[in-house]
C-alpha cells in the first residue's frame, strides 16, 4: 500500500523532473556550489604560493625587473586550462541577451579560468625553483564555440605563459 | 618518441636569454600541429558542462598539442644550428568544427 503510493508519487514527479527541469536544476545546485568550492580552493592556493615566494607574487608582465636585479639564466614556462560554462548560467546568459548588458555569469566562469592559470604558472615556477616569472601574456582562446539556441556545450582555453628567471643575490656591500 | 628526439634549447618569451648574449640570430622557426579532440572526450567534456569549470580532458589534449607544436619549433632551430630560440609567441586556432591548430613561432638564435 505504502510501496504503491511511493510509486505513484514517483511516477507523478520523475518523469517531469528527468525530462523537464531536471538536469538543469541539478546544475543550478551542484555547478553552483562545485564552482564556488573550486574558487575557493584557487584561492587558497594562491596564498599559499605567494607566501612561498616570501610575500610577493612572482609573476610580472614586464621583461626588466629592477635596475640592479642580476638575471643569470631563465627558460619559458608554460600553463593552460580549459573551462566551461554550466547549463545553468548558459541559461541566465541567453536570457540576459534579451536585454543586453553585463553577464555576470560569464564573469566569474573567466575569471576562474584567469586565476586558475596564472596560480598554475605559479605552481609550475615554484616546482623549477625559479624566482621570477618575467614577461607573463595571457592567451585565450574558444575551443567549442556555443552556437546559441538550446546548445548547451562551450568552452575556452586560458594559457599563461613566460620566461622563469634566476636572479643572483647581490654582493655584500663592503 | 620523434625521430632525433628532443633538441636541447634555451627558450624563453622575451627578447634575449637572461644572462646570454646574442651571437647570430638565424631566422623565424615555426612549428604547428592540429588536433582534433575525440568523440569520447567530447562526450565526457559535453557532461561535465552540466555543472561547468574546468573541461580536465580538453586541458590535457591542448596541453599535449601545445608542447608538440613546440617540440617541432625546436626540431626546426637545431636544424638551423641554434641553440636557442627568443621571443617565443603562440597561436591558436579553430580551423574546422572541433579540431584546433596550435601553433608556435619564435626566433632562432645563437648564444653564448
Amino acid at each position: 500500500m505504502v510501496d504503491e503510493a511511493v510509486a505513484a508519487v514517483l511516477w507523478t514527479f520523475l518523469p517531469p523532473l528527468i525530462f523537464g527541469g531536471g538536469p538543469l536544476f541539478f546544475s543550478w545546485i551542484v555547478g553552483n556550489s562545485y564552482q564556488n568550492r573550486k574558487m575557493t580552493d584557487t584561492a587558497a592556493r594562491e596564498k599559499a604560493s605567494i607566501m612561498a615566494f616570501g610575500g610577493r607574487d612572482p609573476l610580472t608582465s614586464t621583461v626588466n625587473l629592477y635596475p640592479s636585479a642580476n638575471i643569470t639564466h631563465g627558460r619559458l614556462l608554460t600553463a593552460n586550462v580549459s573551462i566551461g560554462p554550466s547549463w545553468w548560467q548558459f541559461l541566465l546568459a541567453s536570457l540576459k541577451k534579451i536585454i543586453g548588458g553585463r553577464i555576470h555569469v560569464f564573469d566569474r566562469v573567466l575569471e576562474f579560468g584567469r586565476r586558475e592559470a596564472l596560480q598554475r604558472l605559479r605552481e609550475i615556477a615554484q616546482a623549477e625553483g625559479v624566482d621570477h616569472v618575467i614577461n607573463v601574456r595571457l592567451d585565450t582562446s574558444m575551443i567549442v564555440v556555443n552556437k546559441g539556441g538550446d546548445s548547451k556545450s562551450g568552452a575556452m582555453e586560458i594559457f599563461a605563459y613566460g620566461t622563469g628567471v634566476h636572479v643572483a643575490k647581490p654582493a655584500p656591500e663592503a | 618518441m620523434h625521430p632525433g628526439g628532443v633538441p636541447q634549447l634555451m627558450i624563453s618569451n622575451t627578447e634575449t636569454i637572461p644572462g646570454r648574449t646574442i651571437t647570430a640570430t638565424l631566422g623565424l622557426v615555426t612549428g604547428s600541429t592540429v588536433r582534433a579532440k575525440h568523440v569520447g572526450r567530447d562526450i565526457m567534456a559535453g557532461l561535465k558542462n552540466i555543472v561547468g569549470g574546468e573541461l580536465k580532458g580538453y586541458t590535457e589534449l591542448l596541453g599535449e598539442a601545445r608542447n608538440e607544436a613546440m617540440l617541432r619549433m625546436m626540431q626546426a632551430a637545431s636544424g638551423l644550428g641554434a641553440n636557442a630560440i627568443v621571443n617565443v609567441r603562440f597561436a591558436t586556432s579553430a580551423v574546422a568544427g572541433g579540431a584546433a591548430e596550435l601553433f608556435a613561432y619564435g626566433t632562432a638564435v645563437q648564444v653564448q
